[in-house]
C-alpha cells in the first residue's frame, strides 16, 4: 500500500511544532533531501501496519513568501520545489483562538487541489475564555474536516494520528474565492465564515498583565537585561559541573587507553587524536543543550518575540531590527546554532548582515582560552578596590567582541547588503505554559544535529592535527626523558615545520612558532588551543590547566598574551562555522569574506596591543 | 480626521482607512489583519521611535513605522467626514 506523505501547514504561533512532536515523537529527523538548504523536519505517524510520513513545513501566512523559510513551504506545496515531491494531502493547524488569518490562508491552500484536514487547536483556551466553537458548522463551510485538540495536553491527538493513517479518505475542499482575490476580500470571506461558526470569548487578562511588563519602554528593558543575565548566568553555571564530568570521563578514557594498549602508536592515536579530538567536541554539548532548552522554553512561551520587539530599537542603530537579536543571542554559546536560527529573519539582506556578525559574539569555545590567558598573564589584583582585574578584562572582551559584530553588521548594511529594509514585523504569541514533551524532543534533536555536524569535521580535523604532531617521527636518544622525547617530536614534526615556515607572517604580533601553531591548530576548533598548547609546550603529558598556566605564565610576556587574547576576540578560526556560513548562505564566498574579514581585525588588533603593552 | 499610525493616541480604538507603502511590505503587514476597515488599537510605543504594539482582532503585532508602511487611520466615534 502507498505510503502517504501529508504536509503540516499553519501560520506562526499555532501550536504547529507541539502538534508535529506530539503526532511523532522522537520519530522524526531534519529532511535529508539533497541540495535544500532550509531543511523541513520529516516524520512518520503510524497506527497498526499503516504509516504516513509528516513533513513540518516552516509557517506561512499566504503563498507569497517573504523569507527563505516561507519560500520552501511554498515550493513544496505548489510541488515546484526540485529536490521535495509535492505532498499527497495537507494537514492544516488552525489556533481555534485567532482562526481568521488561518482561513485566509486556508481559501489560497484550496486552490492548490490537494486534499485537506484542519487541526483545530487550543480548543481549551476559547472554552476558558467563555467563548464557543463550533467544528461541525466550520466543515460545511469549508468543505475540510475539522479536527479539535490540545496539543499540550495531547488531546485529540490520536484521533488526528488515525485521520492521518486514512489520508485516502480526505476531502478536497473548493476554492472558496476567486485565485487573484485580495488579502481585503479574503478576510471578508474569512469573518463571514467565522460569524456563523466561531463566538470570541473574553481574553485572558494574563496575556495583557505581562504585557503591561514585558513590553513596558522602562519596565520591559529592565526585564529584558534581567532576563539576558539570567540566561547567560544559566548557561555557564548549570553546564560547569557537567562539563566537569563530561572532561574527568574523557580523562578516564584517555588513562585506560594509556595502560591497555602497549604500541605507542595506537596507543598515541586513541588517546589524543581520537580520545582528544571527541572530548573536544562533546565537552560543549552541556552549553548547547542548555543553551537551546533556555531558547526553545523562551520561545515557546512567548517572550522571545517581546525581546525582540524591547531590543527592536537599540538593533535599529545598527542597521539590524528585533529579529536578528536572537542569532546573536545564540552565538554567544556557539555560532553553529546562531547561524542556523537566522532563518527567522525574512529580509535577506538583514539576516546576511547578522550571519556575518555572529562570528564575533564570544561563543563558549573561546571561554578556556580567554580563562586561560587570563589566569597566566593578568596579575590577580583589583581595580578601585572592588573589581577583580581579571573579571575585567574577561567581560571587556566579550563586549568589544560584539560591539565589533554589530559595527560590521552596519558596515555591510551600509555597503554590501544595502537595498531595501523590510519592516520589523512581528506577531505575538499569547503566553502560554511550554509543552515538557515538545521541549524535550526539540532539544534532543538539536543537540544530536549539533554533534553529528561539528562532531565530523572536529574530529578530522583532529586526526589531522594528531597526524602533523606525530609524524615524521624523531628517535629521541635513549637517555632523553619522557617529556624530553615528546619536546623533540613536536619541535621536528610537521606541524612545528608549518609553524616556523608561517611564524614570519605572526612576528609583527609577538606570536613565536608555538603559539603560531597553537592559532593554527585552533581551527579545528578554538579550544583545541589548549589541548594544543599543552602537546607543544609539552611541559606535562596531561593537559592539566594549572601546570599549563605556570608555564605560560614563565614563558609568556604580558603584551603577548593580550596580542593573542585580541586575536582570539576577532579571528573566525573554526571550519565548523564556516561550513554552516556555506550552507546557509549558499556559497564559499560568503565565508571567505567573514574569514578575511575577522582575520585583518584580529592582526590589527593584536598588532596594536602588542605594540601598545611592549 | 485621518491620523498616521505614528501620531495616533495610545488604547484608543481606530480604523483603517488606508494601508500604503512597498507591495512586497505591505502584503505581510495585510495578512496579519491590518487592511482597511480594520479596527485596531495601539497599545504602546518602544522608546526612541522604536516598534508599536498594535492589537488587531485577536492578533497583536509588534510593527516597526517605518517609510515602507504607512498606515493612516482615523478615530472611530468622530465621523469620516469631520
Amino acid at each position: 500500500m502507498k505510503q502517504f506523505t501529508v504536509a503540516l501547514v499553519g501560520t506562526p504561533n499555532v501550536g504547529k511544532s507541539t502538534l508535529f512532536n506530539g503526532l511523532t515523537g522522537l520519530r522524526q529527523k531534519v529532511g535529508n533531501f539533497p541540495g535544500v538548504t532550509v531543511e523541513p523536519m520529516v516524520g512518520t505517524v503510524q497506527v497498526q501496519q499503516i504509516k504516513t510520513t509528516l513533513i513540518d513545513l516552516p509557517g506561512i501566512y499566504g503563498l507569497t513568501p517573504s523569507s527563505k523559510d516561507e519560500e520552501l513551504s511554498v515550493d513544496v506545496l505548489r510541488g515546484t520545489h526540485p529536490h521535495i515531491p509535492q505532498p499527497d494531502a495537507i494537514l492544516l493547524v488552525m489556533n481555534a483562538n485567532n482562526p481568521e488569518k488561518c482561513l485566509v490562508l486556508f481559501s489560497q491552500l484550496a486552490e492548490l487541489g490537494l486534499p485537506i484536514t484542519i487541526a483545530a487547536t487550543m480548543i481549551d483556551a476559547v472554552k476558558l475564555e467563555g467563548g464557543t466553537f463550533d467544528d461541525i458548522t466550520l466543515m460545511h463551510k469549508l468543505g475540510a474536516s475539522v479536527q479539535s485538540v490540545v496539543g499540550s495536553k495531547g488531546l485529540g491527538v490520536a484521533d488526528v494520528k488515525n485521520s492521518l493513517t486514512h489520508v485516502e479518505s480526505w476531502k478536497t475542499p473548493q476554492a472558496p474565492l476567486p485565485k487573484n482575490a485580495k488579502v481585503e476580500e479574503r478576510y471578508k470571506w474569512a469573518d463571514e465564515v467565522i460569524a456563523a461558526s466561531v463566538i470570541h470569548g473574553t481574553p485572558s487578562p494574563l496575556t495583557q498583565k505581562l504585557d503591561a511588563i514585558f513590553l513596558h519602554p522602562v519596565w520591559g528593558s529592565v526585564a529584558f537585561v534581567i532576563i539576558m543575565t539570567l540566561f547567560f548566568q544559566s548557561i555557564f553555571t548549570w553546564a560547569a559541573p557537567l562539563m566537569d564530568g563530561i572532561e574527568a570521563s574523557v580523562k578516564w578514557l584517555q588513562d585506560a587507553a594509556t595502560l591497555l594498549i602497549d604500541q605507542p602508536m595506537v596507543r598515541s592515536f586513541f588517546v589524543k587524536g581520537l580520545l582528544g579530538g571527541v572530548g573536544s567536541v562533546i565537552v560543549f554539548l552541556p552549553q548547547i543543550l542548555i543553551l537551546n532548552l533556555l531558547i526553545t522554553v523562551l520561545e515557546e512561551c512567548g517572550y522571545l518575540a517581546r525581546a525582540a520587539f524591547v531590543v527592536d530599537r537599540f538593533m535599529g542603530l545598527f542597521g539590524l531590527q528585533g529579529r536578528s537579536f536572537i542569532p546573536l543571542l545564540g552565538s554567544f554559546a556557539c555560532a553553529i546554532p546562531g547561524i542556523m536560527s537566522a532563518r527567522i529573519i525574512p529580509s535577506y539582506t538583514d539576516r546576511m548582515a547578522t550571519i556575518m556578525a555572529t562570528p564575533l559574539m564570544t561563543c563558549s569555545a573561546r571561554l578556556p582560552v580567554y580563562t586561560l590567558l587570563i589566569a597566566a598573564v593578568i596579575p590577580a589584583s583589583t581595580m578601585f578596590g572592588f573589581f577583580s582585574l581579571q573579571s575585567v578584562v574577561m567581560a571587556s572582551l566579550y563586549v568589544v567582541g560584539a560591539l565589533s559584530g554589530l559595527l560590521i553588521a552596519l558596515l555591510l548594511k551600509r555597503t554590501l547588503f544595502r537595498g531595501s529594509v523590510v519592516p520589523f514585523l512581528i506577531e505575538f504569541p499569547p503566553y502560554r505554559m511550554p509543552s515538557l514533551k515538545s521541549v524535550g524532543i526539540t532539544v534532543v534533536g538539536r543537540s544530536k544535529d549539533f554533534l553529528k555536524m561539528a562532531g565530523t569535521i572536529i574530529l578530522a580535523f583532529s586526526i589531522v592535527l594528531w597526524i602533523l604532531t606525530e609524524f615524521p617521527r624523531t628517535d629521541a636518544p635513549p637517555t632523553a626523558s619522557k617529556i624530553e622525547a615528546e619536546q623533540m617530536q613536536i619541535e621536528n614534526s610537521y606541524a612545528a615545520q608549518f609553524g616556523k615556515t608561517i611564524q614570519p607572517v605572526f612576528a609583527p604580533i609577538g606570536f613565536d612558532w608555538k603559539i603560531t601553531l597553537g592559532v593554527l591548530s585552533s581551527f579545528a576548533a578554538r579550544e583545541t588551543f589548549i589541548s594544543a598548547m599543552g602537546q607543544i609546550y609539552a611541559s606535562d603529558v596531561t593537559n592539566d590547566d594549572s601546570n599549563l598556566r605556570t608555564v605560560i605564565r614563565a614563558a609568556m610576556p604580558l603584551n603577548v598574551g593580550l596580542s593573542i587574547l585580541a586575536f582570539y576576540v576577532y579571528a573566525l578560526q573554526c571550519v565548523s562555522t564556516m561550513a554552516i556560513m556555506k550552507r546557509e548562505t549558499g556559497h564559499w564566498r560568503w565565508p571567505a569574506l567573514a574569514f578575511a574579514m575577522t582575520f585583518v581585525l584580529a592582526y590589527t588588533a593584536s598588532f596594536v596591543v602588542y605594540r601598545a603593552f611592549g | 480626521m485621518t491620523l498616521t499610525l505614528q501620531k495616533a493616541p495610545l488604547h484608543t480604538p481606530l480604523r483603517i482607512v488606508a494601508v500604503e507603502g512597498a507591495p512586497g511590505s505591505i502584503l505581510r503587514v495585510k495578512e496579519l489583519g491590518l487592511i482597511e476597515g480594520a479596527v485596531i488599537v495601539v497599545r504602546r510605543r518602544a522608546l526612541f521611535g522604536g516598534p508599536l504594539d498594535i492589537q488587531v482582532r485577536q492578533t497583536r503585532v509588534g510593527l516597526r513605522a517605518s517609510d515602507d508602511i504607512q498606515i493612516s487611520v482615523e478615530l472611530i466615534n468622530v465621523p469620516a467626514a469631520a
